[in-house]
């Protein structure tokens, strides 16, 4: 009955998505705002009917109603509650109806947002927002849909249906498959909603900007909204993307935190063109510039949006990341062509109207700083975009599907990560419109030479590691110059305001949420890029089997294999959890516990390892194997990465950063720009 | 007369000296050799420096080094056993490519289709470069910047002054 009603309400919803496109068409063909209104308020009420069909698929969940075949493709009896809601994104239909739900929820805000402050905005921001939550309705509804039964014939046959086939009867199995084990960790209650919160928002400034272009207006009025959607979505996907960077790390038992896989590539992607965006709109408000450039960063953003939703859904790529195998790819395809297709064209159309008002005056003004940094950003997203399609290009024309790993993304984005460092540093001593090098080269002087002392520390710590010293430079000197500038304002407000270090620290930052807030955004990535430079260039690692009693040695470590124990778990896992010692110097640092646990059901294995932690390293402890019968013997996989942690403080004080820069908490409003 | 002497014994302390050298470098060599042939212990970390180059066949993007499937374990037995025979790295790796295809190595090679992927990013950068090199160049400002000689008013540079802390206290995005 519940399931049933939630079916119907999902058919609903489709409906009224599409009357709300329909409205939207017909109210600005007959300029009736009596129908544009109509088409918004539809737009409005697919949130609360989504809401409603997503708590009924989390109460067939709960309730454990495997009549269903993805409550029994995803959950289990053993299974706590909390894993049994978040199984609700743990496959393919339920995650799908749950990015409707937050697409309807972003759209809601955003129609809204359009008819109070641009009014002209609302149907074309209504009408794309309701395609592209129409095109998802379609296929949770009518291709995946979760509400589907387990159905069977006196001949053995078995189906998934809404409706019961002819001469088939309903199966009622007594427990289900359960979630992925590889989905079980606590960030994955986070992770998934954080990446769609991310992906959802990026689809409003893109539907601004249809707006804006559709309506014919040239000012920045779009912009002004969508900026706070763009800083939001990005921040998401920020979290989203370290969640999903702490997950692998805790759970794949690599030792490193991203591995270049494509799916999760297909979730940079996004970010890729979304950072440019929210630096490139800067220009455009500050200077008139980069008019038509943003509208081409919104539109890119958008088909990556769904590009990467398509590559993880569709099953076109492996990955250790893609859950699910579907044939809903050519359906993803041919929208994306035509929504990049119709938004180009729609862009031609408006090319003259969009003329840049203002002009770069010096290539050392921070406008030309914001282009190099859009430069690298576009080539990051190629060069990533390419490795993402070779597989699937080298299969289709050569029958072999190719792969693109690690190394070669390594290889190829490291330079240029490294000269974005080198740019998030230098552009805010830039200034707008007319500058010269000399101006900049007296701002930079002193931090560069203080920065030299870094790479001078590494040589003295860890010899002569040439891409180590200049990535460990390029980082000291982006901190310096953030902290430099930082300093200059304090100091300058000190002797001005004649206020105290704190004061006039707390009231700098205070006054200028956007600026600082950027500020500690660069000083998260400059922590970030401390973390991946000590786990891409400086890990060491060893692999040995131990007797019990015997030790290892890596980088200082001793770790003593001491004991090792296996149970069964209460949800069923096999346990197998070995005890070692790690000391240093003959004293005890701690005592891990890394473990594998078996999921006979799937037949996997998950890898938890055990970590000895603190800010300068990670003693990253694999259980590779174990004699079964005797568990004298075990295989251990030890990684020892330097200041990775970093790379999570990074992460935090980036998105506190970007919340502060949004006017997250207790902000005042953000200006018209 | 010593001198003489001397001079005369030179020649025999050279052929000496020249076969202790050869003999000595002979010793050496063979010693090398010797040791080349030596089989030694493979450990598992010489296992993982291959295994960490290539790609499972089975379960994609994921290395040998890491993959934890029986079959990958087998692939590792047979790298152990490989290096045991004194193969070198890039003949376990050829042989690897050779049963499974080119998929199996994480960086394709550059023949045929596999130079686009190397083409990518030195292209990509030119045709950024030229794009931003047309954007800067259509700037008038660079003629339009003029100095000016004459001192300015100490009532201006106040005035600026105090824009100037404003400015610096308005908020304005990075």
């Amino acid at each position: 009955m519940a399931a049933d009603l939630g079916f119907g309400v999902l058919i609903i919803t489709f409906i009224v998505s599409i009357y709300s496109i329909g409205a939207a068409v017909a109210g600005t063909r007959m300029r009736s705002p009596a129908l544009i209104d109509s088409a918004r308020l539809a737009a409005r009420v697919t949130f609360p009917l989504l809401t409603f069909v997503n708590l009924v698929l989390i109460y067939l969940l709960v309730t454990g109603r495997f009549e269903f075949a993805y409550v029994y493709q995803v959950s289990d009896v053993s299974m706590p509650l909390y894993l049994k809601i978040t199984a609700l994104w743990g496959g393919q239909s339920g995650s799908l109806l749950f990015w409707s739900w937050m697409l309807s929820g972003a759209a809601a805000l955003a129609v809204n947002q359009a008819w109070k402050s641009e009014t002209q905005f609302t149907p074309w921001v209504t009408l794309t927002v309701m395609i592209t939550l129409a095109f998802f309705l379609l296929i949770v509804t009518f291709v995946e849909n979760p509400f589907a039964r387990i159905w069977a014939t006196l001949d053995g046959k078995v189906f998934e249906s809404m409706l019961r086939p002819a001469g088939a009867f309903l199966i009622y199995p007594p427990d289900g498959v359960g979630l992925n084990p590889l989905l079980r960790h606590p960030g994955m209650l986070v992770h998934p909603p954080m990446l769609y919160a991310g992906f959802a928002g990026f689809v409003i400034p893109f539907s601004f900007a249809v707006a804006s272009l559709a309506s014919g207006r040239s000012d920045n009025a779009w912009l002004r909204i969508s900026r706070p959607w763009a800083l939001g979505a990005w921040t998401f996907l920020t979290i989203g993307l370290v969640l999903g960077s702490r997950w692998a790390y805790d759970v794949l038992g690599w030792g490193g935190y991203w591995g270049w896989d494509p799916v999760e590539v297909a979730a940079l992607i996004p970010w890729l063109t979304g950072t440019a965006f929210v630096h490139s709109l800067i220009v455009q408000s500050k200077r008139q510039l980069f008019k038509r450039w943003n509208i081409v960063l919104v539109i890119l953003t958008f088909c990556m949006v769904i590009f990467g939703i398509f590559l993880t859904r569709s099953g076109v790529l492996d990955s250790v990341h893609a859950f699910s195998l579907s044939s809903i790819g050519p359906m993803f395809f041919v929208f994306i062509s035509l929504v990049f297709i119709a938004s180009l064209s729609l862009l031609l159309w408006r090319w003259k109207l969009l003329a840049s008002e203002g002009r770069m005056e010096s290539l050392f003004s921070r406008e030309s700083a914001f282009l190099f940094n859009n430069l690298f950003f576009m080539l990051l997203f190629l060069i990533c975009l390419a490795g993402v399609l070779f597989p699937l290009l080298s299969e289709l024309l050569t029958g072999t599907k190719m792969t693109v790993g690690a190394a070669w993304y390594k290889r190829t984005t490291g330079p240029v990560f490294g000269g974005l460092l080198l740019l998030m540093g230098v552009v805010p001593l830039t200034a707008w419109g007319s500058s010269s090098a000399g101006k900049l080269g007296k701002r930079i002087w002193l931090p560069a030479l203080v920065s030299l002392l870094a790479p001078a520390l590494a040589i003295l710590r860890s010899g002569l590691n040439w891409s180590g010293i200049t990535a460990l430079w390029l980082i000291t000197l982006a901190a310096l110059l953030t902290l430099f500038d930082i300093a200059n304002a304090v100091v300058h407000r000190m002797k001005l305001q004649k206020e105290s270090f704190p004061a006039a620290l707390g009231r700098v930052f205070m006054k200028n949420r956007h600026r600082y807030g950027g500020y500690l955004v660069h000083l998260g990535v400059v922590m970030i890029a401390l973390g991946v430079v000590g786990v891409e260039l400086y890990q060491t690692q060893t692999q040995q089997t131990l007797a019990k009693g015997e030790t290892l040695q890596l980088d200082g470590f001793t770790v003593a294999y001491k004991d090792l124990f296996q149970y069964q778990a209460s949800d069923g896992r096999a346990v197998t959890q070995a005890v070692i010692d790690v000391s240093r110097n003959d004293r005890l640092l701690a005592t891990l516990s890394p473990r594998s646990d078996y999921y006979s059901l799937y037949q996997q294995s998950v890898t938890v390892p055990g970590r000895l932690s603190n800010l300068a390293e990670d003693l990253y402890v694999v259980l590779v194997d174990w004699q079964p019968t005797t568990t004298d013997a075990a295989t251990f996989h030890v990684y020892h990465n330097p200041l990775v942690n970093w790379f999570w403080i990074g992460a935090i004080v980036m998105v506190t950063g970007a919340f502060f820069a949004i006017g997250f908490p207790g902000g005042r409003k953000v200006k018209n720009i | 007369m010593n001198l003489h002497m001397a001079s005369s014994k030179v020649p025999n302390l050279r052929w000496f000296f020249s076969a202790f050298v050869m003999g000595l470098t002979a010793i050496l060599v063979l010693a090398a050799r010797v040791q080349a042939q030596t089989p030694q212990a493979v450990t598992d970390d010489d296992v993982n420096r291959i295994a960490s180059q290539l790609y499972c066949p089975v379960c994609e993007n994921v290395t040998l080094d890491v993959c934890p499937t029986t079959a990958c374990d087998r692939w590792r037995t047979a790298i152990r056993a490989k290096l045991e025979a004194g193969w070198s790295d890039q003949a376990i790796e050829d042989y690897f490519v050779e049963q499974y295809g080119a998929r199996v190595i994480g960086t394709p090679p550059r023949i045929g289709l596999g130079w686009l992927l190397y083409a990518v990013a030195p292209a990509s950068a030119i045709g950024l470069g030229v794009a931003a090199y047309f954007v800067l160049r259509r700037k008038p400002g660079n003629q339009a910047v003029t100095r000016n000689s004459a001192p300015v008013p100490t009532a201006e540079i106040k005035n600026w002054r105090e824009k100037l802390d404003r400015d610096i206290h308005k908020d304005e995005p990075v």
